[in-house]
């Protein structure tokens, strides 16, 4: 089974129809989804300030890290849950949408990114902790995080608005 | 809203220029709305952090040098978001006028705004039993704006009539 065939059995199973046609369920996900943005990528902003020497530069990046991360997880893991089940209502209307199949593709260079910080630089940690502005591999993760992150959100936006019927109809491309 | 302020008032948002153009516009909206999530995330990331560590959980420095840090990024986030709101607004006025989710979102925000810079301006508030509790409210009030400014947008959202 390929790829779109996939995709368009998900759109024509009786769970996808009840997301998209329910008045509840699509945006109270939607809403679920914004909230866990704002916990997770709200605190992740916080440590790649940190890790740019932006802020709490008193505080050693460890304690940002550590106080910081469990929430960006949750958060992280809200919206992930929640995004699920998003595609799940319409996966025919964001399987054709660039601005969704650009914002899968930065996900997980995001991913990686964080990957790249736990297993490359976190282990030297002891070096650099107390230092304002940290080097410049963590400075580079920090900016990379934020620009990915940023990124993300508008294609997110995006995705809303151009998987929409409406918006297709008006064939702005 | 429209039993605060006067019909007149809202037609007269939508019935100025920005409104018009805003209105007329297939693509301000869109980047608008991007800005104005951008805003949020910014103001709820901060907010969130701040609270949570006046109530003990967020990060474990003293709470007055954390909030002189982290209280430029909310206002920050904050403008950001009222500066992309307001033209949202006037380009469909007496709709939000009318809506229900709307006004709850604004009575929200207000509280949230006073309780914070209650919270940040009065002396000892931070690290008492009050600015704990403050604390909480104001958590409580900055993501039901989130979620009651999602609500405008959609017929129906856990009992919340937008119009």
């Amino acid at each position: 089974m390929s790829l779109v065939a996939l995709v368009h059995w998900i759109n024509e199973t009786g769970f996808s129809k009840y997301l998209r046609e329910s008045e509840l369920a699509f945006p109270l996900t939607e809403a679920i989804h914004l909230i866990g943005l704002g916990i997770s990528v709200g605190t992740i902003v916080w440590v790649d300030l940190r890790l740019l020497g932006k802020v709490m530069r008193d505080v050693r990046v460890s304690e940002v890290v550590s106080r910081l991360e469990p929430w960006a997880i949750g958060g992280f893991t809200i919206m992930f849950v929640s995004g699920i089940f998003l595609f799940l209502g319409k996966p025919d209307n964001y399987y054709s949408t660039t601005a969704f199949k650009l914002k899968m593709l930065l996900l997980p260079l995001a991913g990686l990114n964080v990957l790249f910080f736990h297993r490359s630089l976190l282990p030297t940690i002891v070096e650099w902790d107390d230092r304002a502005t940290p080097p410049w591999q963590s400075r580079m993760v920090g900016a990379v995080s934020m620009s990915l992150w940023v990124v993300i959100i508008v294609l997110g936006r995006w995705t809303a608005y151009f998987a929409d019927p409406l918006y297709r109809s008006m064939k702005l491309f | 809203m429209y039993r605060v302020l006067p019909q007149s008032f809202f037609e007269w948002c939508a019935a100025t220029p920005l409104g018009k153009f805003i209105a007329a516009s297939v693509w301000t909206m869109p980047i608008l709305e991007t800005f104005h999530i951008m805003g949020l995330v910014l103001l709820l990331g901060a907010a969130f952090t701040l609270n949570l560590t006046v109530l003990g959980v967020g990060v474990r420095i003293p709470t007055d040098r954390l909030a002189r840090q982290l209280f430029p990024w909310a206002v920050g986030g904050l403008l950001i978001a009222i500066v992309t709101g307001i033209p949202m607004f006037m380009s469909a006025a007496p709709l939000y006028g009318h809506s229900g989710p709307f006004a709850i979102k604004m009575s929200l925000l207000l509280s949230a705004i006073v309780l914070q810079t209650v919270n940040h301006n009065v002396r000892g508030m931070y690290g008492s039993k009050v600015g704990r509790v403050i604390a909480c409210l104001t958590l409580v009030c900055w993501f039901g704006i989130a979620y009651a400014g999602r609500a405008i947008a959609f017929s129906n959202l856990l009992g919340m009539q937008p119009y």
